[in-house]
């Protein structure tokens, strides 16, 4: 048993161990006197808080505390473990005289308990006078080594930087040149710092050229070696320039803000350590001057301000020629000189042909000091007759600025033979767009008039108007009337009173001559009458009777003689109704009169 | 009687002559314009323009032989001449085009109006004015077809069909009749005219140019300028024009330095 809680106590007493918080302080046993060094504290397992820096005498403190944290877990055949630290780092400077720093407890507060470290002392050592990052000003007034881009250490930021570590030029090609002979301008920085930011404040002016600017290469990846020192190099800006005017012309100095990257040094238990400072600095760059010699006179007829070295060749396209199809004469000029500046050269082109402006196409590139490159002149032609032309001989000339004289190259004569094409002139050329307008447009003489009439606004126009509408409103009342006819019940009996008695009459005559039919007939023809009869005078077969039936025509204005005929007529048909004998023969004396009698009585205007 | 009916034999008579006369001129000037006897057909087609006859096609005919010619002022004149007597002459739009880029003219008199209403514009110019009125009786037709869908049918959907198809159809008619007014107008009292082969010289008031001081600006002959007023001082016509080039905008010409399309 007591073996057994032993082992417990042991084992329990490993684990508070290895999660026990400790505050320890690293720091350099000796230093020498003005020289920077590190004091680390360093809290193990635990969150720190509320850190309290020591009293340091004999030394000042330059910066601190910089707080950092880590934190680590590792697990080992299948067991865990896990450790944490916070470090208090403070950059202290030692005094200029030996002797010993004395540095007392700091302090922290972990899981709410203060914990705290031993006091110490350094001791300060005489300063090296070949550490480079420390020492007396009277070191300082000594000649300081060399700054280079391969030691950091010569980089220190207590010095200043010079004119010599860190500055911009401008280099000119040549010192020296011809109106209109290219001169390369390249802006560079020359550095033995790192740089951070980089600003132009002021360009330099180019006055007097005519400048195009070319890729440069702003990055620090160059390292060229100026005035026996080593510095990285950036190309800041670099352009063609065509002087326009002879004379001595300079070109204004830059203005830039540059950050350089210096370092501070520090000697610490781990070794030297540095922490890069920026220095930001205000560079003016040099200003160049280029000497620009006019052109010699006289100048060639045929000079059109190519300067440098060219050469000439002209081609056809196609080489056969048709009328009216679209050709191309080419020249092209290669070489080394003003090359986008070259005109294209004077050509002569038949009469008969239907030319073009001059399509010019410049490929240049710089090449060392010189920009080199073809300059082709294309002439866009339309032969608009079949036969031999020629185009005569004419010249180019160019300055050649190394031989300081015109050179003047023969361009010689050209024969063209044009074939009889097909087609109308018109064509569609290599630019893609229709090159010339379409053949004529045919004309008759009809067409023509003596000055222009249109449509709109004439009599022929508004009648357009007015037609469909009189049209539109003529079917509009008709078809209104027709509505109100159609929704006055008695009105429309009344009018179709005949067309009913006629079918009625049909009827009555399709049962005629059937001697079996005899009572049907007379009944069809009596309801003829009387329906018509009810229609005509609007009212109901129910009141309608043989005594008032005269009456109601009279007061209608039915002649008294058609309105006898009727009830005569109506009496006949219902006697023969009651007494078919005899009656047979008299059937389509009686279907006449019935439609004389409806047909007089339906003209009758009812009132 | 029969002396009416002899001065009417004689009119007929007359007026198919005349036509037999005008169609000979114009299929030589095709003949002689095929033959690149240029001034020739030139010549025969003027002679018919000076007749008082006049056509689209004839003014580009004319035109065209100019352009052949290398007469670009006259060329650009008579090609704005066809234009306006039928904006859908592709070919006359399409040799102004041309005409100007050959000969490196620039068309910018008009170019001072914003670009939603300079496209508007091309758009409505590019049709003739009848053609807008023959839309608009076409419209006004199918709105009186709306108004009896309205008030006959009986069914709801169409009665607002035909009620909103007439609405439409009416604002339709009405601006495509402003449309036909406003094209018709322009063509027929357009203020443009094209600087001529020998003017282009625009001075600062109407009197003839001694010194280069009076010249405002120099215009290449072929160019559109808009014509914005006129004066007649000893015996000279004079006209005042707007150019968004000149520095004062406005200069003045005689009218023999211009032409009227």
């Amino acid at each position: 048993m007591k073996r057994q809680l032993l082992i417990l106590l042991i084992c329990f007493a490993t684990v508070a161990t290895a999660v026990a918080a400790t505050f320890s302080a690293s720091y350099p046993r000796a230093v020498a006197a003005g020289d920077k060094f590190r004091v680390a504290f360093k809290l193990e397992n635990g969150e720190g808080s509320n850190f309290e820096a020591p009293e340091v005498e004999g030394a000042t403190l330059i910066f601190g505390p910089a707080t950092s944290s880590s934190y680590s877990m590792s697990i080992i055949n299948g067991k865990q473990s896990s450790s944490s630290s916070m470090t208090y780092t403070m950059t202290y400077k030692a005094s200029a005289q030996p002797g010993t720093i004395s540095v007392g407890a700091a302090a922290v507060t972990c899981g709410g308990k203060r914990m705290t470290t031993r006091p110490f002392t350094i001791s300060v050592t005489a300063g090296n006078p070949h550490g480079g990052n420390g020492g007396s000003s009277s070191q300082h007034s000594q000649q300081p080594p060399r700054v280079s881009i391969d030691d950091f250490d010569s980089q220190e930021a207590d010095r200043g930087v010079s004119a010599n570590d860190l500055f911009v030029r401008i280099e000119m090609s040549r010192p020296r040149v011809f109106e209109q002979q290219p001169v390369v301008c390249t802006i560079k920085l020359y550095t033995k710092y790192g740089i951070s930011e980089f600003m132009v404040n002021k360009q330099p002016a180019f006055d007097g050229f005519l400048i195009e600017e070319i890729d440069g290469q702003p990055n620090l990846d160059n390292v060229e070696t100026y005035n026996g020192q080593k510095y990285h190099v950036a190309v800041l800006k670099r352009c063609i320039l065509y002087p326009q005017q002879s004379g001595q012309l300079k070109i204004a100095s830059g203005e830039y803000d540059v950050t350089a990257v210096q370092f501070v040094s520090y000697r610490t238990m781990f070794g030297t350590m540095r922490e890069p400072v920026e220095k930001r600095l205000h560079v003016t760059s040099n200003s160049a001057t280029v000497n620009i010699l006019p052109l010699p006179e006289p100048k060639p007829a045929s000079f059109t301000g190519a300067v440098g070295k060219f050469s000439i060749t002209s081609s056809l396209k196609p080489e056969t020629l048709k009328t009216y199809s679209a050709a191309t004469l080419s020249y092209v000029i290669t070489g080394t000189g003003n090359i986008k500046y070259i005109k294209a050269p004077q050509v002569t082109l038949p009469e008969q042909f239907d030319a073009y402006e001059p399509i010019t196409d410049v490929d240049a590139h710089v090449s060392g000091a010189n920009v080199t490159g073809t300059c082709t002149a294309g002439y866009t032609f339309i032969p608009q007759f079949a036969g031999r032309f020629t185009i005569p001989e004419s010249e180019f000339s160019y300055f050649d600025p190394d031989a300081e004289r015109y050179v003047t190259i023969p361009i010689a004569e050209r024969v063209l033979n044009v074939e009889q094409g097909k087609g109308q002139p018109s064509a569609t050329g290599e630019r893609g767009t229709r090159m010339d307008i379409a053949g004529l447009q045919s004309v008759s003489a009809s067409q023509l008039s003596p000055e222009r009439e249109p449509w709109w606004g004439s009599a022929g126009y508004w009648l357009w108007y007015v037609i469909p509408l009189a049209l539109a409103t003529a079917f509009a009342i008709y078809f209104r009337k027709q509505l109100r006819l159609r929704s006055d019940a008695t009105l429309m009996r009344r009018l179709r009173a005949g067309k009913v008695a006629s079918r009625r009459l049909k009827r009555a005559t399709a049962l005629a001559g059937q001697p079996d039919k005899l009572t049907e007939f007379y009944v069809e023809l009596l309801q003829a009458l009387w329906g018509f009869m009810s229609d005509k005078l609007s009212l109901p077969m129910s009141q309608l009777n043989r005594d008032n039936l005269e009456h109601e025509l009279l007061s209608h204005g039915v002649d008294a003689q058609l309105a006898t005929e009727a009830l005569a007529l109506i009496d006949e048909c219902q006697l023969a109704q009651y007494s078919p004998a005899g009656a047979a023969a008299g059937q389509a004396a009686m279907l006449d009169r019935a439609a004389q009698v409806i047909e007089q009585i339906n003209k009758v205007k009812i009132a | 009687m029969k002396q009416l009916s002899i001065f009417l034999i004689m009119a007929i008579v007359g007026v198919c002559a005349h036509a037999t006369t005008v169609q000979a001129s114009l299929d030589s000037a095709a003949v002689l314009y095929d033959r690149h006897l240029y001034n020739d057909a030139l010549a025969a087609m003027l002679q018919v323009e000076q007749q008082g006859a006049s056509s689209s096609a004839l003014c580009y005919n004319i035109g065209a032989t100019y352009y052949r010619l290398n007469n670009m002022p006259l060329a650009v004149t008579y090609f704005e001449r066809a234009r306006l007597l039928d904006p859908g002459n592709d070919d006359a739009v399409q040799a102004l085009t041309i005409t100007r880029e050959r000969g490196q003219i620039a068309d910018d008199a008009f170019a001072t109006d914003h670009y939603m209403i300079a496209t508007f514009k091309r758009w409505m110019f590019s049709h003739a004015g009848d053609t807008y009125a023959t839309w608009a009786v076409v419209a006004f037709i199918i709105m009186l077809a709306a108004v009896a869908l309205f008030l006959l049918s009986d069914r709801v959907a169409l009665r607002k069909l035909g009620f909103f198809g007439a609405l439409t159809a009416l604002v339709a008619c009405v601006a495509l009749n402003v449309m036909a007014s406003t094209v018709n107008d322009v063509t027929d009292h357009h203020r443009f005219a094209v600087i001529s082969q020998q003017g282009g010289k625009i001075s600062a008031a109407p009197r003839v140019v001694n010194d280069s001081a009076d010249v405002v600006l120099t215009l290449k002959p072929g160019t559109r300028v808009l014509l914005v007023d006129s004066v007649t001082t000893d015996s000279v016509r004079w006209y005042a024009i707007e150019h968004p080039r000149a520095t004062a905008r406005r200069g003045w010409l005689p009218s023999t330095a211009v032409h009227r399309p």
